[in-house]
């Protein structure tokens, strides 16, 4: 069996299909520096036409344009962020307010956190955290594109994110995953089961330390851009066994519950209250949220 | 540096320099809150609060400071579409107004884009901000 179709079974195995799919291109209005109305005109000016994505708050299918959008004034300036509209959403579910302290885990490039800096309004604090030094430059270019000025970057694994000695209002963890076929269109010949089962492991060190990091009562988003269960619901059930978190609803209209059953596994129910994108259905790439509050 | 920089286009305080930091060879504009949170963690971070720019063998501001100056000096011209796109790719453009000498060069929105030396005839590129790009490379 090809390890494409391997990945296949598995997806018709968690009760549904398999469908080619491709993720429009997106972007995510910045309103530190312009408005909607602003930025939608400027760039229809200039021949490019936009959609306003419905379930995303600033969000923007790109349906047209001659260019690419990633090297036009507009762009440089830090009118928007190049970003795929499923990932615009773990945002909104932490939904980071003016005056918090929030903890964004693994940050580079920086697409989320200066999503959390704008919903923040610059104000309150944003600790980041990279754990890779090659990709600190890609995050600092992001945040003074931007225009972020509340967050302060260490180059430091989350996984001693407790030692920094701060309980944060909200933690964000996007963790590092696997991917999805969508954006890799060589996804099925790079990665193998081993490899998701090793991305979930790191996954619960992550987790664990995000829990130990938030106050009681603080809200944790863990979200990845992968499909399968073992970095998703899997690890969400390992969380609600041995952590102090309970589940809550995300408040997302797009997507499917999570899943509850993975391979005759019966798991805690609550776990439908996580969000799970199929491409074919959502339009978007691979993803998974889940919205936990630390008892 | 950073001071001389600003100079070089105003005399007004554009920022508040007992405010500023330095972290390796950049500059940072910090609240309070930011500096006794940095205070309270007690690690070296890579990046804190507003950046302003970096120092090499000369200043390279950050496209908040450009902004900021481009705000309060004389010394700008606003060019047209054209022209933009020519400075963003790095390149000398036609000066349409008759100043020497270092000036801000803005787009018909206003918006600062970059700096440069202008002989009265055309302006040298100096820095623009497909700066972001280039560093990325």
């Amino acid at each position: 069996m090809s390890n494409k179709q391997f990945f296949i079974e598995r997806y018709v195995q968690l009760g549904d299909r398999f469908e080619n799919a491709n993720d429009m291109v997106a972007l995510r209005v910045n309103t530190l520096k312009i408005s909607h109305e602003e930025l939608v005109k400027r760039l229809s000016n200039i021949g490019v036409v936009l959609e306003k994505i419905p379930f995303a708050k600033d969000g923007y299918w790109v349906k047209k344009s001659r260019f690419s959008l990633g090297a036009i004034t507009e762009y440089l300036l830090g009118c928007y962020y190049l970003q795929e509209a499923a990932a615009q959403l773990p945002v909104e579910v932490l939904n980071p307010r003016e005056g918090e302290l929030v903890l964004d885990c693994c940050s580079a490039p920086g697409g989320k956190t200066t999503q959390i800096a704008q919903y923040m309004n610059n104000k309150g604090t944003i600790i980041a955290l990279e754990a890779k030094k090659h990709r600190i430059n890609s995050l600092k270019n992001s945040l003074e594109r931007i225009g972020v000025e509340n967050c302060i970057v260490y180059l430091m694994d989350a996984r001693k994110a407790y030692s920094l000695r701060i309980e944060f209002d909200k933690v964000l963890l996007d963790a590092p995953c696997s991917g999805n076929y969508v954006t890799d269109k060589e996804w099925f010949e790079k990665r193998d089961i081993e490899g998701v089962r090793e991305n979930a492991k790191l996954q619960k060190e992550l987790l664990k330390e995000a829990v130990k990091s938030l106050k009681t009562g603080g809200l944790l988003v863990y979200s990845t851009c992968s499909l399968e269960p073992e970095e998703n619901e899997l690890n969400i059930a390992w969380a609600l066994e041995n952590l102090p978190v309970e589940l809550q609803e995300t408040g997302l209209h797009i997507g499917n519950e999570g899943l509850a059953s993975i391979f005759g596994e019966k798991l805690n129910d609550k776990i439908k209250k996580c969000r799970r994108f199929w491409p074919w259905k959502t339009g978007t790439e691979g993803f998974f949220i889940a919205k936990m509050v630390k008892k | 540096m950073i001071k001389e920089f600003i100079r070089r286009f105003t005399e007004e305080e554009i920022i508040k320099y007992e405010k500023t930091i330095k972290v390796s060879q950049e500059y940072y504009l910090v609240n309070e809150k930011l500096k006794e949170m940095s205070r309270k963690i007690g690690r070296q971070p890579v990046f804190i609060g507003k950046f302003l720019g970096k120092e090499k063998k000369e200043f390279k501001p950050s496209i908040s400071l450009l902004q900021d100056i481009a705000e309060k000096t004389e010394k700008k011209v606003i060019i047209d579409d054209k022209m933009e796109w020519l400075f963003i790719c790095g390149r000398k453009i036609r000066a349409e107004e008759k100043i020497n000498g270092d000036v801000m060069v803005l787009n018909k929105f206003k918006e600062c884009i970059g700096y440069g030396i202008s002989d009265g005839n055309s302006i040298k590129n100096i820095f623009d901000v497909g700066d972001l790009l280039r560093r990325e490379k």
